[in-house]
């Protein structure tokens, strides 16, 4: 392709025209003219503008950075010749938005239409590469001389150097294999440090699962024995408290039964008491002493047995009667014999038997009077004889006894029966105590208190039991973890063997691509050499081209390459305008040569330097055209 | 002598994870696998069945949860025939071991010694020997262990080990023994594959596997047996009381869809059991595994998807072009040639996918079940 005209709206061009020719052109033109605008109106031209780029801090796009100053609307035309043909192409802009989009592509003077070629597609048909292409090889900015790695390049220049597969470009395929490797593991991220994390929780959810299910099995064990111990000491508490009642009713039973005895005894002591006491009110000693009763009895019985010997004294009238009878046969003699001496005798005798008479009749009446006498006082005592009343005595004295003794019964049995009263009462006491089995030292008391601890100690396991069985249903079923966890070790094998596979893939691309770059950069470094030693008269001989297209270089005369940090100015700019023609060379098609465009690409060279540049360029320029723009004079 | 039915099982390994299911399936296996248990006591019941032989793992580790044992005291209890119990490797006899701790019902016999005990059944007119695992491994318990027949008397033995297998840890049994023990059957456990009924001299024997499979290495029907022993001989028949199958499907997808590949080979009766597909044959682009997972997941109760189809061997074909992906097939391929195992060649070819998927920007090759 070459291009003979260009007219331009475009920046600070308005409605300019720059005609080329054929070989190299060198347009030289001060700072401010217009150099860069008309390389990029070429550019544009070719590949149209980007209408979708964004502003950017320290980037302009170009439909900003090259709108038309004047405010005109951005076009312009390129007359070339490309396939032999010439071609006009005018780019317009209908609308603001879209710069430049209005596309035609004729013949040269004439109307027709080049057939197939469209805004989009003009550059690459023109030049034979894409715009990323173009802009790394044939297109050199000012300041962007070193050439940028890109895998459109790529492609190209591997095509170049195997048999020509454009569709691959290693950097590409790296990456993509490089994504589905992180997408597996990149450092702590990923499908597997995930799976993993995953596997560890629930690998450690499984351990505390299967300890709490072992404490859960021997807490339960012990809650067994806990409960069966419960069971032992509630029977013995029932068995102890049961045999405590017993006692303690038994000995209060015995107790009560004492208290019954003694007030029965005491009530019979009592009733014995009256009864003796009612039996001497009774006696005709009317419950008199004993003492008194036996010095009146004995009193009375003196009396009585005198009474007695004078009531029995005898009194007989036989005297008198005889007497009288004497007196009697007196008289009657007398009247027999009437002798006054029987007269004499039967009054003597008669006389005699008066006296005798009254005596009689004394005696008698004294011995009646005591007689009545002794009644009287036999009947004092109802009896019938002294004896009786000695005998009376003797039983009231008997009586006297019995009373006294029931007196003391009374007493005795009265005492006992408080005393006994007061140990019931003790008994109670104690009963109370032992009857209380809250408290105190009883052994059912005592076994009470054991039972509360056991029952506080299986209630206690029980609730450590529910909290455990809770926390372990809430981590969930082991089986059902331990089944998750076995799937996902295998998908976390599966995934592993994809990482491997990947990691193995991307090695051996890498080896691959490393085969084609140990063919593809000594082939650039090789044309690369040859230009950088004509442009250094021979000075540099020797280009190493790196992947990323950074290059190294030294003289004749060293035997280490200088990273390019080392190089002058001038050097590395010779270098990498040596690196990027020879990617021109080896990237841009043979068949229709695509232009250079370079915009001051030496202006950092001594002028034996840009001498010798400009030399090759023109040796260049014999088979592509070069157009230099430059604002020194060469 | 009378005729005796009863149920030969071993091998339940309650409590054991199962392969395969993530933890929602694994909840609903879970409840499964308490029912199997009351299965177990169904079958009894409608087939009148004698006698129940257990004949060791019935429990999958001394770990047992507690519900796992109580469930398994309280199915025992509904049985009201007598059980016999002998303890294998991984629910061997000790004063810790669940046997132990639990209170196990009257009709339920747990042999609890490596000595060879028996117990009388006069009303089957039956004599039930066995003996315990007392540890993970186990001496030889039958060696020189023989005994007398009695008229009219059943003799049956119940037990875990492993018959034939001379160098075993868990009870190696040999036929010769098992011949000359004097038994009529010999109940065993160990082996989880079911064997069919044997015969060593006059001694039947046989064990019935697992009754449910647990993993995709124990796929298949799996069963429990029902055996019946009369003057003509001894019948066994194996019956399922298993909710679920665990099975391998092989398919190969060279040269047609994998879908259509897959339901070619599926029947309709899949939807309860737990499938693992393999894909093999041979393709040149990975099949896509998500895409046949959303369209079959619902044909089963769980599915695995699990590539191993090889790269069409056209695709190393253009390990000679002198570009990028032909340099990347070479170098693979040299690997491959060299490669000294089946998996290392695997993970290879998995590389050439992925490189190739990589280099043609294609999807991932996603392979893995979602975890």
């Amino acid at each position: 392709m070459m291009i003979h005209k260009l007219t331009a709206s475009f920046g600070k061009l308005e409605n300019e025209t720059l005609s080329l020719h054929e070989g190299l052109n060198i347009i030289h033109a001060p700072n401010e003219s217009g150099k860069s605008t008309w390389c990029a109106f070429i550019r544009a031209m070719l590949y149209g503008v980007d209408s979708s780029a964004r502003a950017r801090s320290g980037y302009l796009p170009d439909k900003l950075r090259y709108a038309p100053w004047s405010g005109a609307p951005m076009e312009g035309s390129m007359d070339l010749t490309a396939d032999r043909c010439d071609i006009t192409i005018t780019r317009r802009t209908r609308s603001k938005s879209a710069p430049m989009r209005e596309f035609s592509a004729t013949y040269t003077g004439s109307a027709v239409k080049v057939e197939g070629m469209t805004a989009s597609n003009a550059g690459e048909l023109l030049t034979g590469v894409s715009r990323d292409v173009f802009n790394r090889s044939a297109f050199i900015e000012q300041g962007t001389v070193a050439v940028t790695g890109s895998p459109e390049l790529e492609k190209r220049i591997s095509a170049i150097v195997s048999t020509g597969d454009e569709q691959t470009s290693y950097s590409e395929a790296d990456e993509r294999l490089r994504a589905w490797q992180r997408r597996r593991r990149y450092n702590r991220r990923g499908l597997l440090p995930e799976l993993e994390g995953r596997m560890d929780e629930s690998r450690r959810l499984l351990e505390e699962m299967t300890g709490s299910v072992q404490n859960v099995a021997q807490m339960k064990e012990r809650l067994e024995a806990a409960r069966l111990e419960c069971a032992r000491l509630e029977q013995a508490v029932t068995d102890s408290r049961r045999r405590q009642r017993r006692e303690a009713m038994e000995r209060l039973n015995a107790c009560r039964q004492d208290v019954q005895e003694a007030s029965e005894r005491h009530d019979a002591a009592l009733e014995e008491l009256s009864l003796r006491r009612e039996e001497l009110s009774r006696s005709s000693f009317g419950g008199r002493r004993g003492d008194d009763v036996q010095s009146e009895v004995d009193t009375d019985l003196d009396e009585l047995e005198i009474l007695g010997v004078e009531s029995r004294k005898k009194a007989s009238p036989l005297f008198a009667v005889l007497l009288f009878v004497l007196a009697v046969a007196a008289a009657a003699l007398y009247t027999a014999f009437q002798s006054w001496v029987y007269v004499i005798l039967a009054a003597v005798f008669g006389a005699a038997a008066v006296v005798f008479l009254l005596r009689f009749s004394k005696r008698r009446r004294a011995a009646l009077e005591a007689g009545e006498q002794r009644r009287k006082l036999l009947k004092k005592y109802g009896a019938q004889t002294p004896d009786e009343i000695r005998g009376r005595l003797a039983a009231y004295l008997v009586q006297l006894d019995a009373a006294a003794a029931a007196l003391d019964a009374e007493r005795s049995s009265r005492e006992h029966y408080e005393a006994s009263r007061g140990r019931l009462a003790a008994q109670e006491e104690a009963a109370l105590a032992d009857l209380d089995f809250s408290g105190g030292n009883s052994e059912a008391a005592r076994l009470g208190r054991e039972l509360a601890s056991a029952r506080a100690a299986a209630e206690n396991l029980s609730a450590q039991i529910a909290s455990l069985t809770g926390r372990l249903s809430a981590m969930g079923d082991p089986l059902v973890l331990s089944s998750d966890l076995s799937c996902m070790s295998e998908a976390h094998d599966q995934i592993q063997a994809e990482y491997d596979a990947i990691s193995l893939a991307v090695d051996t691309l890498r080896e691959a691509d490393a085969e084609i770059q140990s063919r593809f950069s000594p082939e650039l470094g090789r044309v690369a050499a040859g230009y950088m030693a004509e442009v250094t008269g021979g000075r540099y001989a020797d280009v190493l081209i790196n992947r990323d297209f950074t290059a190294r270089t030294r003289t004749q005369d060293e035997t280490v390459a200088h990273e390019s940090e080392y190089l002058s100015a001038g050097t590395l700019d010779l270098l990498y305008l040596a690196v990027r023609l020879a990617v021109c060379e080896l990237a841009l098609p043979e068949g229709e040569p695509c232009p250079l465009i370079i915009d001051d690409a030496l202006v950092n060279l001594d002028e034996t330097r840009q001498a010798q540049a400009i030399e090759l360029l023109r040796r260049i320029a014999k088979t592509r055209q070069v157009i230099l723009f430059s604002c020194r004079r060469i | 002598m009378s005729t005796l039915r009863f149920l030969h099982a071993a091998d339940l390994h309650l409590d054991s994870p199962f392969e395969g299911l993530p933890a929602g399936k694994a909840a609903v296996r879970r409840s499964e696998q308490r029912a199997l248990l009351g299965r177990i006591v169904e079958l009894v019941e409608r087939e009148k069945l004698q006698l129940v032989l257990l004949s060791g793992d019935l429990l999958d580790s001394d770990n047992t949860y507690f519900e796992t044992g109580e469930e398994l005291v309280r199915s025992l209890q509904k049985l009201r025939v007598p059980v016999f119990i002998a303890p294998g490797n991984h629910d061997y006899y000790s004063d810790s071991s669940p046997y132990a701790r639990l209170r196990m019902p009257p009709n339920v016999h747990v042999f609890t010694t490596p000595e060879i005990t028996f117990a009388e059944l006069p009303e089957l007119g039956a004599r039930v020997y066995g003996a315990a695992f007392t540890d993970k491994r186990c001496r030889p318990l039958l060696t020189d262990f023989r005994t007398a027949r009695s008229p009219g008397v059943w003799n049956l033995l119940c037990l875990h080990g492993e018959v034939g297998a001379r160098d075993s840890v868990y009870n190696p049994i040999r036929v010769e023994e098992l011949a000359e023990s004097g038994m009529d059957y010999a109940a065993l456990g160990h082996v989880h594959k079911a064997s069919g009924l044997l015969k060593a001299g006059p001694v039947w024997y046989s064990w019935p596997g697992c009754p449910e499979g647990r993993g995709f290495d124990e796929t298949g029907e799996k069963t429990v047996s029902i055996v019946e022993l009369s003057e003509s001989g001894c019948t066994l028949t194996p019956v399922s009381i298993a909710a679920r199958r665990y099975e391998i499907l092989r398919v190969n997808v060279t040269g047609t869809e994998p879908l259509l590949a897959v339901h070619t080979q599926i029947t309709d009766e899949t939807v309860r059991d737990v499938y693992r597909i393999i894909l093999t044959g041979e393709v040149e682009a990975p099949p896509d595994l998500d895409r046949l997972r959303r369209n079959l997941s619902e044909f089963f109760f769980e599915l695995q998807l699990r590539d191993e189809t090889r790269l069409q061997q056209s695709v190393w074909e253009r390990a000679g072009e002198d570009t990028l992906r032909g340099l990347f097939l070479m170098k693979l391929r040299a690997r491959y040639d060299a490669a000294a195992t089946e998996q290392e060649r695997a993970q290879i070819e998995q590389a050439a996918r992925w490189g190739l998927a990589a280099i043609d920007n294609r999807e991932e090759v996603v392979r893995h079940d979602d975890p």
